[in-house]
């Protein structure tokens, strides 16, 4: 395979995953910056080990490259996060839901980087339990229960019949 | 709203993302452009360091060192293997065996099975029989076609000059290190005839699937002009743009093996008719079937097909796939392996 091949590859590829993957990276961080330039990161990684990646299902892996790298950037950073405010995720949405947008953002600031990236997984790329646990190489009764806590933190904020109910 | 229906609406903010602009894959892809000569010139630079520091060693605590010779010392004296003769740089020699050297013709891979034994230099010797045999093969095909092969018309994409600097086995791949003649002329087919006259010959050999190719050490992204890439581990299938119409690649050249033998690979034949048949030392088949390839007439198809044989003693024989001609029913397209059959 050429180089030259490999780009026209990879370009659908990155033409079709890469605004998803970019999107996702900032709600896992909560930072536009920082979450367009670990998207960018993991997308190079892509591109760097096509050759051995190109003949599974590429899009997976990429969201398992994509979130331990937020991971580790999560690490590195952790204790600046705990001295700063909750981070107000910049999603922009197009059809003008930005305070639901917001609502959610805020709420998912409450979850650990992992519950978090079960959690967009689930309902932002929409994959199964079990397509999140090849992806994450995390066994599935362990997605399972991530995904319970992490939905038992985000009731209070977003449910509204407990909100009501309070 | 619930939790859970709140959490799904963000699917659909996903769904309304647009495409990248073309500006912004060109401006990526130039990135990863840069980030791959980064890789391979951090991994250059620290060979050249380690070669430096060894060279620096080296000329401090042993002053009857020759100067003019610059490979970089082993650290510590490697014990003489028992099979070699201690402290005497001799070759090693390799009996006559029968294997497949894989050549060019017209714009194609071809293999001719040659039988020749002689002598491998004893740095590049090795213990296991496997890499021996691969490193004599590659010296072979390196030395270009024997004249019987040039007279029909083979000849070899592999520059002259070309070295072989080592062989060494990982699991079920083979590293081939190879001297920067390999890199030189040719145009992008050449490149990829040559790299696939290495992968082709080195995964012949018993317990080999896949060939990564080093460049004077150095593990490299890609080769020639137009960037072959050859970063990963190779694989016969890699090069079906090149290769034969037939390529087996479950059975091994000299591979010792009892009924039942499994024979699988790729074909582009007529009707995607594969046939396979069994030969004895005498040559007279033994068993032949046939089988239907997943693809045929105009495209690759997979073919797999078990057979049983009965041999009374252990004898040398053929595993030989082919088709026959729809217009005269003549032989095509043979691949004959070499094999060794046991009761």
């Amino acid at each position: 395979m050429f180089i030259r091949d490999r780009d026209s590859e990879f370009k659908d590829f990155y033409m079709h995953e890469a605004p998803s993957l970019r999107r996702l990276a900032i709600m896992l961080t909560g930072d536009s910056e920082r979450g367009s330039d670990l998207a960018q990161d993991a997308l190079l990684k892509m591109y760097t080990g096509w050759s051995r990646i190109r003949n599974e299902d590429p899009s997976p892996y990429a969201r398992r490259v994509l979130v331990n790298l937020c991971r580790s950037a999560h690490r590195r950073r952790m204790l600046e996060l705990r001295k700063a405010p909750a981070p107000l995720l910049d999603i922009i949405d197009r059809e003008g839901r930005v305070e639901e947008a917001l609502r959610v953002a805020a709420a998912l600031s409450v979850l650990s980087p992992i519950q978090r990236a079960v959690v967009l997984l689930r309902f932002y790329e929409d994959m199964t339990e079990q397509h999140i646990s090849n992806a994450l190489e995390r066994p599935l009764n362990t997605v399972k229960s991530d995904l319970r806590r992490a939905l038992e933190k985000l009731r209070p904020v977003l449910d509204d019949n407990v909100k009501e109910s309070r | 709203m619930n939790t859970e229906d709140r959490l799904k609406k963000l699917t659909e903010a996903a769904r309304a993302e647009s495409a990248p602009t073309q500006a912004e894959w060109s401006s990526f892809i130039q990135r990863a452009h840069r980030a791959l000569y980064v890789r391979r010139a951090v991994a250059a630079a620290g060979t050249f360091m380690l070669i430096g520091v060894g060279a620096l060693g080296t000329n401090a605590l042993m002053s009857d060192q020759p100067l003019n010779d610059r490979r970089p010392q082993p650290a510590t004296t490697p014990e003489p293997s028992p099979s070699r003769a201690p402290g005497i740089s001799t070759d090693v020699g390799v009996p006559a065996s029968e294997a497949e050297l894989w050549f060019v013709k017209g714009e194609q891979l071809w293999w001719g099975t040659t039988t020749l034994g002689g002598r491998v230099p004893a740095n590049l010797a090795s213990d296991d029989p496997i890499v021996q045999k691969a490193v004599f093969w590659l010296q072979a095909l390196f030395e270009g076609p024997t004249s019987a092969d040039q007279e029909v018309g083979a000849i070899s994409a592999v520059p002259s000059g070309t070295k072989l600097l080592g062989v060494r086995r990982a699991g079920s791949v083979l590293n081939v290190d190879v001297s920067s003649e390999f890199e030189s002329g040719g145009g992008s087919l050449s490149i990829q005839l040559r790299v696939a006259q290495v992968i082709y010959t080195g995964t012949q050999f018993e317990g080999i699937d896949a060939v990564r190719i080093l460049i004077e050490g150095e593990k490299v992204e890609a080769i020639g002009g137009e960037g072959l890439i050859v970063a990963e581990p190779l694989i016969r299938r890699d090069f079906q743009n090149v290769a034969p119409l037939i390529v087996v690649e479950s059975v091994k050249t000299t591979q010792d093996f009892a009924s039942p033998v499994t024979v699988t690979g790729f074909a582009n034949v007529f009707e995607a008719t594969v046939n396979i048949r069994i030969l004895d030392a005498e040559g007279k088949i033994l068993k032949e079937t046939f089988t239907t390839a997943s693809c045929g007439t105009g495209c690759w198809g997979d073919f797999s097909e078990t057979l049983a044989f009965e041999v009374r003693e252990r004898q040398q024989g053929r595993v030989e796939v082919l088709t026959y001609s729809p217009e005269d029913g003549s032989e095509q397209d043979l691949v004959s392996i070499p094999v060794v059959l046991s009761p």
